[in-house]
């Protein structure tokens, strides 16, 4: 076990709203400080993309409320910038000009939700708190992800080769003539890697090397 | 678990694909099924979800085709109930009203596509054959 | 100037000699003419007393010979024209130049119930003759002014139904130019209602300032409706002074309804320095030049950041010519052809009368409009139109 863990300071989540309509945009910032959301506000695509790729957004909890309409990068263009950034953070678009093939278009491409203005604002704050808490679980499956991977290349050539044997439900005897060892070397070896993977059984140790493995 | 199944083994590859489609448009499911019946498919017609939901669906059906309004149960409704059931069907949702929030909605149940009416029935032929090539 | 026909004068002069039967004839010939002709036939003396009165005269004007002969012409005439006739007379036959005789003119006729009527007016002197006679040649030409007057409403409507098909496409454009104001004072006002449930003096502040937005977004919003009421309105095409600088200006605001304008920059390159002036029908002209700028847009839909160009320049004394240059794939030589005809179109949706109309009404105002390649790539749609500059009193800083 490592003793150096990232230690988790908390920060509020952060709404990032990005409009080029001054009005909507000073609006909906004074919409979100009244309900206590923290904000920040950006005046276009290339603005928020630009601030994106400098800090790096997504190890904080958050969400981006998306205009469509807006100059020179809309906001569909914007959705698939970030996620070429493997940007992770929900996309909840606010648009003045809804039709259905635009909505069906930026709800394909990933978007948790998409909202018509003029909007009424339990809407808005229903969905900016179920995409945070959908993001708040991602970024805890991602970690344990991680830490996970990160147990994983703990281990020695030898010990992945009967990580890999075990997991496939391969017996102690059997993984020893395969690999032409004494039982007795498997079994310790197996004892490594339960200790180093920290599970306690073989269930254990599948799901999480399973949870492990990309699923997207 | 039914997504088990429905990864096909080589000898279930070669029985024609089901399609089925929920819709009240009578001249609709005339015209879609005498079209994919061209195409080597079979497919199955519901006027309601109700009468969908009674029926034992099959474990080889490769593509949902459902209308949002429907006499009671409506399409989205239809759509969120096989998900709470587990099973996956790729599904593309019909709308004889355009309405935006019903398109994200249907999206968010994890539709593969939501269509206007009218719309160009080539298009949605071909939505469908490019669903069933992909099961 | 032709000469006149002499034969039945010369007829006449040598039956003169004593030939009762001939003269007659001749009489007979004329009477047969003057009442077989269509045209009102009437003849005055040098005061412009009636001396003959055809038959075609009478059923015109509603008057029966007795009731006119000896009268003055002026009867006929409404009084804006009989107040004038004496002088034309009188300068006639002091000076002797002809402001009507051999050249014929549009003028009114006033029947004996009042009516007036538009009529084709020539005028010829009697010569050789007892006295001082006028003969006048009158044709009513009613149904050719209301057949005018037909056609010019006709284009009217036309013009008005291209604006109203532009507008519909752009309707999208419009519900969203509409959203925006209304979403952001839905916005300052629930923002503001949840900041008065903790009423500090910072809070109320905000609500202030809040509740001022709100108006200014108000009539932002009055304004789109504005702006797209006067252009979808139907109206009679009027002549006023217009700055044209200004009218671009107005005319590029509106296109901003269409967003795929938001994909290009508009540059402008007009005449600052020597302004013109139009006398002109400032919505037909903005319809024109939005027409244009859609066009222009069209051609550079796949074509991001590309901008399109506006200029404006002199290209004579009175004329000044308006160019929209876009940068897109430039015309084959098939659309080349057809592109002023009626419901040509390229594009999937809207009616194809566009260009053509635009095409009128710059033809109206007495200008051209054409277009042609643009270098390296793209096209020039022009139209020019007559101006003035505005005079240097005029000028703002």
């Amino acid at each position: 076990m490592q003793n150096n863990q990232t230690k988790h300071v908390y920060s509020p989540p952060m709404v990032h709203v990005v409009d080029d309509d001054e009005a909507v945009l000073d609006s909906v910032g004074m919409l979100l400080d009244s309900i206590g959301l923290t904000n920040t506000c950006y005046k276009d695509a290339k603005v928020f993309l630009d601030a994106y790729s400098e800090a790096e957004f997504d190890k904080q909890n958050g969400c981006i409320l998306l205009d469509i309409r807006m100059p020179f990068i809309s906001g569909i263009e914007c959705q698939h910038r970030l996620e070429e950034m493997g940007c992770r953070m929900p996309i909840i678009f606010v648009t003045g000009h809804g039709d259905v093939p635009t909505a069906v278009e930026a709800m394909k491409s990933g978007a948790v939700e998409f909202i018509q203005k003029p909007f009424r604002e339990q809407v808005l704050i229903d969905s900016i708190q179920k995409a945070l808490q959908a993001n708040l679980k991602d970024q805890k499956q991602l970690e344990i992800i991680k830490t996970t991977q990160a147990k994983l290349a703990s281990l020695t050539s030898r010990e992945t080769q009967i990580l890999e044997a075990v997991v496939s439900g391969k017996a102690n005897k059997v993984i020893a003539i395969d690999l032409h060892l004494s039982q007795r070397t498997i079994e310790i070896h197996r004892a490594h890697v339960m200790e180093k993977m920290g599970v306690k059984s073989l269930a254990e140790l599948v799901k999480v090397v399973i949870d492990a493995s990309p699923t997207d | 678990m039914f997504t088990g199944s429905l990864m096909v083994s080589n000898i279930k590859a070669l029985e024609k694909p089901i399609v089925y489609i929920v819709d009240g448009d009578h001249k609709l499911l005339d015209s879609l099924s005498k079209l994919l019946c061209l195409h080597d498919v079979i497919v199955e017609e519901f006027e309601s979800a109700e009468d969908f939901l009674n029926t034992k669906l099959r474990t080889r059906a490769a593509c949902l085709i459902v209308e949002v309004n429907l006499p009671n149960m409506d399409g989205i409704e239809l759509l969120e109930h096989i998900n709470s059931l587990g099973l996956r069907l790729p599904t593309i949702v019909l709308s004889s009203s355009s309405d935006v929030s019903e398109a994200v909605r249907a999206m968010q149940a994890d539709a593969i596509d939501f269509i206007e009416k009218p719309f160009l029935v080539n298009t949605l032929i071909e939505k469908v054959l490019h669903v069933i090539e992909q099961a | 100037m032709p000469e006149p026909d002499k034969t039945i004068l010369n007829q006449m002069l040598s039956y003169k000699a004593g030939n009762q039967e001939t003269i007659e004839d001749a009489n007979a010939r004329l009477i047969a003419l003057l009442d077989a002709a269509v045209d009102a036939l009437i003849i005055i003396d040098g005061k412009g007393k009636i001396e003959l009165f055809n038959s075609a005269a009478q059923k015109m004007f509603l008057y029966t010979s007795q009731e006119v002969l000896g009268k003055n012409i002026k009867l006929l005439m409404p009084t804006s024209f009989s107040v004038e006739h004496d002088k034309y007379l009188s300068s006639y036959l002091s000076s002797g130049e002809a402001k009507i005789i051999g050249k014929g003119r549009k003028v009114r006729g006033k029947k004996s119930n009042g009516e007036e009527f538009p009529i084709f007016l020539s005028v010829g002197e009697v010569k050789d003759s007892s006295h001082i006679q006028f003969v006048g040649i009158i044709r009513d030409i009613s149904e050719q002014e209301q057949d005018k007057i037909e056609a010019q409403e006709s284009r009217e409507r036309l013009s008005h139904a291209s604006r109203l098909s532009s507008m519909g496409e752009l309707a999208a454009g419009i519900a969203h130019e509409m959203n925006q104001p209304l979403s952001a004072i839905s916005s300052y006002a629930q923002a503001s209602k949840r900041l008065l449930q903790s009423p500090t003096q910072n809070n109320e502040e905000k609500v202030v300032a809040a509740l001022d937005k709100i108006c200014d977004q108000a009539i932002r919003a009055s304004d789109v409706i504005n702006r797209l009421r006067t252009f979808v309105k139907k109206r009679v095409a009027q002549r006023e002074s217009v700055a044209l600088n200004g009218l671009i200006l107005e005319t590029v605001n509106l296109a901003k309804v269409d967003t795929r304008i938001l994909d290009h920059e508009i540059l402008l390159d007009l005449n600052y320095i020597n302004k013109p002036k139009l006398l002109a029908d400032p919505v037909q002209i903005q319809q024109v030049l939005l027409n244009l700028i859609r066009n222009g847009i069209d051609a550079m839909e796949h074509i991001k950041g590309a901008p399109l160009r506006i200029r404006s320049q002199w290209i004579s004394d009175n004329m000044i010519e308006v160019s929209v240059i876009d940068c897109g794939h430039g015309m084959d030589a098939e659309t080349s052809c057809g592109i002023f005809n009626p419901f040509f179109t390229t594009k999937e949706s809207g009616m194809g009368m566009g260009l053509s109309v635009s095409q009128t009404i710059i033809h109206a105002h007495g200008g051209n409009i054409y277009f042609g390649p643009s270098q390296p790539n793209g096209c020039i749609f022009s139209f020019s139109l007559p101006a003035k500059i505005i005079s240097q009193e005029n000028i703002e800083k």
